[in-house]
């Protein structure tokens, strides 16, 4: 009786961590290494806040560190493309600047435009204000779903990586 | 001690049960609030008037639900997905208009097979009426690239987001040029020959290739391929080596080259895309002479649009666009043989319009079409619509 409490107890604890193998510690190392092309970085720290603010998607926050000591956080979360969600990497500085953004998996059929590094350069160097789909941000032919969902998303990725790790 | 596990293990039971929500959830409840779900639904329609303008005569108008679509998708795996798209034609005629599996080998690379639309210029795939001005699809895209334009196939497709590259490369059952009777004809070129992937026949594979280069802000440049041959009912159940028959279901074939370039631009609230296509036609002369059609050698067109979203600068998502679209398509471009030049076939058309998009999924569109023709007759047509996609 005992084993069968313990493995419903188990069980549930599984069932309850909504992110528990949304980029694990491994993938995300070797996502962050091959993003930045980069070998020398080490997982200082890891935060799952997808429970925090409303944010409906998995969140999963790793602090990461440069050989030279420099430290920077990497955030994967998912936001609504076309039919399904999308995944995404936003590496910050420490100030939450974004320095990166990579999505890491597309799987609707239409939007996969959404992963040009051309188009996503853009959100270098924000942190904070407003974000709009064709104002500050440029339109994207093909995947103008996507685009308007990750433009307004990544104000509230941030504002959750600046709650969680202020 | 027996009664606390139970009590634990109704606890237990009954977080599991408010956590797992989804048991008592129907299928058009989880389709609702789960985004991660493995189906995914969607659609698009098209409702349509159009009133002919000639001068002299009157014209009755044509109202129409031109098209409901109905997309449904299922996700195996993160890998393996299948969809496919139901479609309703003129409200009584039913279609499928996609339905492919797609595995993910890696990230640049997806193995696509089933009945897919074939990548050429920029309607065939993005059709979606909120996706364009105007109510009816540019003339280029009916004419000379016979949208909506799918048949069975398997291939390749994938993206390289560091080049902003995505490709695509299917083997594809082709046009049917001879099934009983001939198909191909001077006034829409290859369009009769669609066969849909129902009951399709096959003499001989053809290649579909695309390239897209989104690496420049604002901008999307394609280039499309097609080539290959059409098929024929003839070859069936002939003998290998008898030279007549050969020759004969030779002659109602054609072989088919077709080249596509698109570019879409957007900065700001100005709008601009353009499209060409060009396809050689070989063998038409004997493909005439078999069947006494009038089917051209040289096929082609060319249209540029532009647009200016009246909205941009406030706040609001809705949009309202007037734009202006000019289009050329000729599909007697050349001729072989004893087979004149239909100056008929060689017609422009002018589009002068607007949408007014109340949402990015819903538009009201207006316009009107200045048609005419190297034969010197003019004609017009207005058209109003309702475009809508979720």
């Amino acid at each position: 009786m005992k084993t069968v409490i313990i493995f419903l107890i188990l069980f549930s604890i599984a069932e309850c961590s909504l992110a528990a193998d949304f980029y694990t510690k491994k993938q995300a190392l070797k996502i962050v290494i091959n993003t930045l092309k980069d070998k020398e970085v080490e997982l200082v720290e890891s935060i799952d806040v997808t429970d925090l603010l409303g944010k409906l998607t998995p969140v999963v926050i790793y602090r990461f560190r440069r050989v030279k000591g420099v430290d920077f956080y990497a955030v994967f979360t998912q936001t609504m493309g076309r039919y399904e969600m999308f995944d995404y990497l936003v590496i910050t500085n420490m100030k939450f600047v974004i320095e990166k953004i990579k999505v890491t998996k597309y799987r609707s059929e239409h939007g996969g435009e959404i992963g040009s590094k051309k188009w996503l350069e853009q959100f270098y160097g924000y942190s904070s204000g407003e974000l709009r789909y064709k104002k500050e941000i440029s339109a994207l032919s093909g995947a103008t779903i996507s685009a308007n969902s990750i433009v307004k998303d990544i104000p509230k990725v941030l504002k959750i990586l600046y709650n969680s790790c202020n | 001690m027996m009664r606390r596990y139970f009590i634990l293990l109704f606890v237990i039971l009954s977080v599991n049960i408010v956590y797992g929500q989804e048991v008592t959830k129907n299928t058009a409840d989880k389709l609702m609030s789960n985004t991660n779900s493995k189906v995914q639904i969607g659609g698009y329609a098209q409702i349509d008037y159009n009133q002919p303008v000639n001068a002299g005569e009157f014209s009755n108008g044509n109202l129409d639900v031109h098209r409901l679509v109905l997309l449904f998708g299922y996700r195996f795996s993160e890998r393996a997905n299948f969809v496919t798209e139901i479609e309703v034609e003129h409200v009584k005629e039913i279609f499928v208009e996609q339905a492919f599996l797609n595995y993910k080998i890696l990230p640049w690379l997806d193995f696509r097979g089933g009945l897919m639309l074939v990548p050429m210029g920029i309607i065939n795939e993005y059709h979606e009426p909120p996706t364009f001005n105007g109510v009816e699809r540019p003339n280029l895209d009916s004419k000379v690239v016979p949208t909506t334009w799918r048949e069975i196939g398997a291939g390749f497709t994938g993206r390289f987001d560091n080049a902003s590259l995505k490709y695509q490369l299917y083997i594809m059952n082709g046009f049917v040029g001879y099934n009983d009777e001939a198909t191909f004809r001077g006034t829409d070129g290859l369009r009769k020959g669609r066969q849909k992937g129902a009951e399709s026949i096959m003499s001989s594979p053809t290649l579909s290739t695309k390239i897209d280069y989104y690496g420049i802000t604002g901008l999307k440049l394609g280039l499309s391929t097609y080539n290959g041959k059409s098929q024929s009912s003839l070859y069936d159940g002939i003998e290998k080596g008898d030279d007549t028959a050969i020759s004969s279901a030779d002659s109602s074939v054609v072989g088919i080259s077709m080249v596509g370039f698109d570019a879409r631009y957007v900065i700001g609230g100005f709008e601009a895309r353009g499209q060409m296509n060009v396809t050689n036609l070989k063998n038409t002369d004997q493909y005439n002479d078999f069947t006494g059609k009038d089917l051209g050698s040289q096929l082609f067109g060319w249209y540029a649009e532009v647009g200016y979203n009246l909205l941009h600068s406030t706040e609001t998502e809705q949009k309202l666009i007037p734009f202006i679209r000019y289009e050329i398509y000729n599909t007697h471009a050349k001729t072989e043989g004893a087979l004149e030049i239909n100056d008929a076939f060689d017609r422009k058309d002018v589009t002068v319009g607007a949408g007014w998009w109340v949402s990015s999924g819903a538009v009201l569109k207006m316009d009107y079409q200045f048609l005419s023709s190297a034969t010197g007759s003019t004609s017009g047509m207005f058209n109003m619509g309702i475009g809508i996609w979720f």
